[in-house]
């Protein structure tokens, strides 16, 4: 489990370090502030020798690249688009063993390509090669841990189109995110299948049954070809999930994510998106029971005063309040963040201090 | 619920809860002294969580020029005391090492303890003080020896009872403390004031 992150020149952060960290945390702070990029950062140090990663981030948020321009794919995760600079990405465990992840744009190495040990992808779309002349167009990822593993992946732009080469790395913990605003239901639907494999499913049906109460069973059908989690609801015919409301579908999600990435980190944006406040309580406390099972950690963002002050309700009831509150602020142009624990957050709470 | 409350002033005054917020509201308004906000930090107890809620935001020391605490001495001043300075420092800031003396930079904090700093009593004290020569004041006199001779028994907070039974003879007759300050029941210009007066001067 993470016990500190810390993040030096990516998006909107030059230089900025949680801690400490806690298997629940929960990221608040005012708009434009970088909760989602905080995620980004966590998500990309995740996934330490998968370049596609930073184009993936910018798909969660409605951006798309037709071109191939480097600096429009990769320049926004500098920043303020200082490309010249480094990214720095760092952890540090429970042992004080640190994971850390560069990520530079620079001109390809000579005779730059597939080195031996790494594997290549195969090009991808060309177009708009041509618009862009000169400038650094690889994206490398210099990755190095406590155990003296190290490795480099990175993504080129060639005339051919974008070739990617991933170190084989040993050992990572496994991440997953989860965008407000892009659903995937076959990869629920695969992780619910592999929960009911070894006869789990319950778990996660009892904690959806806080937002429909009406539900009696969960099922994987495979419709047109594509699998999907129905619900049964009473109404005689199974309903796809999507179809039973957004927070049916946002919950299941968060669940299946966290039980199927034991040892690893469910990053989870906007979290009260879809769910009724009432229910935030029960929901956290399953959130924090899933997670303690399969030893996952999980970094949330939030807006909401209510989920907030569930969060806390339920950590205070459970004999660990393994759970802590971050808010990020900006203080004389760079953004910093207070970590909130037991006493102080319930100092804030009574107070009514804001904390959002 | 209410709009979560944003600490915007630089000067701060954090009293023993909403009542005095209130009275002490009207206090600085009485004198003249804009831009200090009053923040109430609840009961005794949760002074603690309080000063390290306040103090976990990064911003805290750029905007907190200077942080006053008001507590009431109830019945052991230095014990009262004492107890702000632990808090102070469970919050990670620096404890004066005596009432009304300032440490630190920034914020520089100080620290009143009620009624006058060096004798037992709390908030109501020093209006009951203030208020001694009211002509009201002989009939809350005589209705509480009124109530012991019919009763057998005494209210257990004499001082606060006292000043509740003068806010019942103003014009509106159920105001609490501090909405009685802000209309203009207390007289602002008596010395059982002068101590704290002071104290809000020098923030």
């Amino acid at each position: 489990m993470y016990r500190s992150f810390t993040i030096r020149n990516f998006r909107c952060f030059q230089d900025l370090t949680l801690r400490p960290l806690e298997r629940v945390n929960l990221i608040a702070g005012m708009n434009n502030l970088g909760k989602t990029a905080l995620l980004e950062a966590l998500f990309l140090h995740l996934g330490p020798n998968n370049p596609d990663l930073a184009l993936r981030l910018d798909a969660f948020r409605g951006i798309e690249h037709l071109g191939l321009n480097p600096e429009e794919m990769w320049g926004w995760l500098f920043s303020d688009k200082r490309i010249d600079e480094t990214i720095e990405l760092s952890s540090l465990n429970e042992a004080n063993e640190r994971r850390l992840l560069r990520i530079r744009l620079v001109e390809p190495e000579e005779g730059g390509g597939v080195a031996e040990g790494r594997r290549a992808t195969a090009p991808a779309k060309a177009e708009g090669w041509g618009t862009t002349a000169g400038g650094p167009r690889e994206l490398r990822l210099e990755y190095q841990d406590s155990s003296g593993q190290t490795g480099v992946s990175r993504a080129l732009i060639t005339s051919e189109g974008t070739k990617v080469e991933r170190a084989r790395l040993a050992q990572l913990p496994l991440g997953v995110f989860l965008s407000p605003r892009a659903r995937f239901p076959k990869e629920d639907a695969e992780r619910f299948s592999n929960l009911e494999r070894v006869g789990r499913g319950g778990q996660v049906l009892a904690t959806a049954q806080l937002v429909e109460p009406r539900l009696r069973r969960l099922a994987v059908l495979v419709t047109s070809g594509v699998p999907m989690i129905n619900g049964d609801i009473g109404i005689g015919v199974l309903v796809p999930v999507p179809l039973l409301g957004e927070g049916m579908g946002r919950l299941l999600s968060i669940l299946l994510a966290i039980a199927s990435a034991p040892g690893g980190k469910v990053l989870i944006d906007e979290i009260e998106n879809g769910l009724h406040h009432s229910v935030m309580v029960d929901i956290w406390k399953a959130i924090g029971e899933a997670a303690r099972r399969s030893e996952t950690q999980v970094f949330a963002t939030t807006h909401s005063w209510e989920c907030i002050r569930g969060a806390h309700k339920a950590f205070a009831a459970t004999g660990t309040y393994d759970f802590r509150l971050h808010r990020l602020e900006r203080v004389k142009g760079q953004i910093q963040a207070g970590t909130y624990d037991r006493e102080a957050l319930e100092g804030a709470l009574k107070a009514e201090l804001e904390v959002r | 619920m209410p709009a979560p409350r944003h600490i915007t002033a630089t000067k701060l005054l954090v009293v023993e809860g909403r009542d005095a917020e209130a009275f002490f509201n009207a206090l600085l308004r009485h004198l003249g002294l804009a831009g200090v906000q009053v923040q109430s930090f609840g009961g005794k107890d949760e002074l603690p969580g309080f000063l390290k809620a306040l103090r976990t935001p990064p911003s805290f020391v750029e905007q907190v020029a200077s942080l006053g605490l008001v507590r009431d001495a109830e019945t052991d001043p230095a014990a009262a005391f004492q107890s702000v300075c632990s808090a102070l420092r469970n919050a990670g800031l620096p404890a004066p090492q005596q009432p009304l003396m300032r440490t630190g930079e920034r914020p520089q904090i100080s620290v009143f303890i009620l009624p006058n700093a060096t004798t037992t009593g709390k908030l109501e004290t020093i209006c009951l003080q203030a208020v001694a020569s009211h002509p009201a004041m002989p009939c809350v006199e005589e209705y509480f020896r009124c109530v012991r001779r019919q009763t057998g028994r005494l209210p257990a907070d004499m001082v606060k009872a006292q000043v509740h039974a003068f806010l019942a003879s103003c014009p509106k007759p159920d105001l609490l403390l501090g909405q009685a300050a802000h209309a203009g029941y207390l007289p602002w210009d008596s010395p059982a004031f002068d101590h704290i007066k002071g104290f809000l001067c020098q923030l």
